[in-house]
């Protein structure tokens, strides 16, 4: 792996070069153990060139060059992820949140990292105080999320366009749309109710994620200002974008439950000969 | 937003003026562009569009996820109006594959580097080659170093970008959207870049008509 993983360090530099030579001195910021801010942190280093670091061996495995090209990506997010919490004024912390992402990146190579995956982990920690814990945690939703063939069907035959405007919702699971607090109410309520689906019901297709429908009442609060103002995609990804930050989460909630029941009425309905 | 539903076929792009549906009539043009920011993550991108909207910076702004988009309104000295309709990319490489749709009919698109930062400079020059290759004909490019106020830890020498910038035909500008310097200014070059395009092709547009009557 990378001896910066574990070691409370946070790269946000690249460490090698995208044909996998190590890069001399790459830029380190914030060690656990010091209290130096970030910004003094980028500040106290001074880099001109890029050089690369001769005497170390090149790499050539093509994965492992690919994930650490991501190790300073994820560094750069970690620094933007939830910093108006306390909690992350703890450098140890944030070094918690680049470890978990980083490992992940290792153990499932085909997902990697992903711009938003911070958003997803944070939580995990924040709610987790065993680094373990949250690193599995995290891991079964990421399992969740990627292995899930019928969202993904669902997204699929909504047709490309449209598949833009859930996809911030989806990836993100509200968490841009809602506050911190409310996004962990919803996400509680989420999985409560697909356990309670998969025990009931839904037929040969399998359960419908409930996630889906908390999309379509987001959809159906703005139907009229979709259907006066939309007139192009760019709109439409506008005025979804507006939800941000001020979803009401229970609101979401009951709306989402509201159409599921009348989606199931559908379905029963349909299997009625 | 009501006035603006008039305006037909708006995904043609470049500059699109907005019929006057107010009462009061005065000769000042309402006028509409179409902006798209891209380059490396965390060179500032959504920090440079926030400082412009809002006239704010948020040193603990999130990072973006997918695009996010913003608009503002530029009174110039002339009293025209233009309306900014403002894309703001994600930096990661995956994302990359979702630019096109950002892209794609924008009047300019502001390629962004941070001047602390050799690598996001490359990741510029990339941007240009691809809009260069695939943005609409006579996009208008800016290239625009961030983080100015970073100077003391300067890897990008404004020279160089200067002179790449000028093999490229693309204006230049080092901004700083911590302290706010030169961002209203970037803007306010995006839209003379972009009016005297749609001005040329405009002129071009009425040659044609000449040429047709003979």
């Amino acid at each position: 792996m990378d001896s910066h993983v574990g070691s409370g360090k946070i790269i946000t530099a690249p460490l090698i070069t995208e044909d996998g030579r190590p890069i001399k001195d790459p830029l380190v910021l914030l060690e656990a153990a010091s209290d130096k801010n970030t910004s003094e942190g980028a500040q106290a280093t001074n880099r001109n060139v890029i050089e690369v670091d001769e005497s170390a061996e090149r790499i050539t495995d093509k994965q492992i060059i690919e994930w650490k090209l991501t190790l300073h990506q994820i560094g750069l997010d970690v620094l933007r992820t939830d910093r108006t919490m306390v909690f992350y004024e703890n450098k140890e912390n944030l070094s918690k949140l680049w470890d978990i992402l980083a490992v992940y990146a290792w153990i499932d190579k085909d997902v990697g990292y992903c711009q938003g995956m911070s958003d997803l982990c944070s939580p995990m920690i924040v709610l987790l105080n065993d680094e373990a814990d949250a690193f599995w945690c995290f891991e079964k939703l990421m399992r969740r999320l990627v292995l899930d063939p019928k969202l993904h069907d669902h997204l699929e035959t909504l047709g490309g366009g449209d598949y833009l405007f859930a996809f911030r919702m989806f990836m993100v699971l509200f968490r841009r749309e809602v506050s911190f607090g409310d996004s962990l109410y919803l996400w509680e309520w989420d999985k409560e109710k697909d356990k309670d689906k998969n025990a009931s019901e839904d037929g040969e297709d399998g359960p419908v994620p409930i996630s889906v429908f908390m999309v379509a009442s987001v959809l159906k609060e703005k139907r009229e200002k979709l259907l006066q103002e939309a007139r192009g995609l760019d709109d439409l990804i506008r005025i979804l974008n507006d939800v941000n930050g001020n979803l009401d989460a229970k609101k979401a909630c009951a709306g989402a439950l509201k159409l599921h029941k009348k989606y199931l009425k559908k379905v029963q309905q349909a299997k009625k000969p | 937003m009501g006035c603006s539903s008039s305006v037909p076929a708006r995904s043609t792009g470049g500059l699109n003026t907005v019929s006057n549906d107010s009462s009061s009539a005065t000769d000042s043009k309402d006028l509409r562009a179409k902006l798209v920011l891209l380059g490396d993550s965390g060179v500032g991108k959504s920090c440079i569009v926030l400082r412009f909207v809002r006239g704010q910076f948020d040193p603990t702004s999130k990072v973006t996820v997918g695009a996010s988009f913003l608009s503002q309104t530029l009174a110039l000295e002339d009293s025209t109006i233009v309306k900014f309709e403002i894309w703001d990319t994600a930096g990661q490489e995956r994302y990359a594959a979702l630019a096109p749709l950002y892209y794609r009919g924008a009047a300019a698109a502001i390629v962004v580097y941070d001047i602390t930062s050799p690598e996001s400079f490359s990741k510029a020059q990339y941007w240009v080659k691809e809009l260069q290759k695939h943005g609409s004909p006579g996009i208008v490019m800016v290239l625009v170093g961030n983080k100015a106020d970073l100077h003391e830890n300067r890897s990008v020498s404004s020279q160089d970008a200067l002179e790449y910038a000028d093999k490229n035909n693309m204006f230049f500008i080092e901004t700083s959207a911590k302290t706010a310097d030169n961002i209203n200014q970037l803007f306010e070059v995006c839209f003379e870049y972009i009016e005297l395009f749609v001005f040329k092709q405009h002129i071009r547009g009425e040659a044609n008509l000449a040429e047709d009557k003979t």
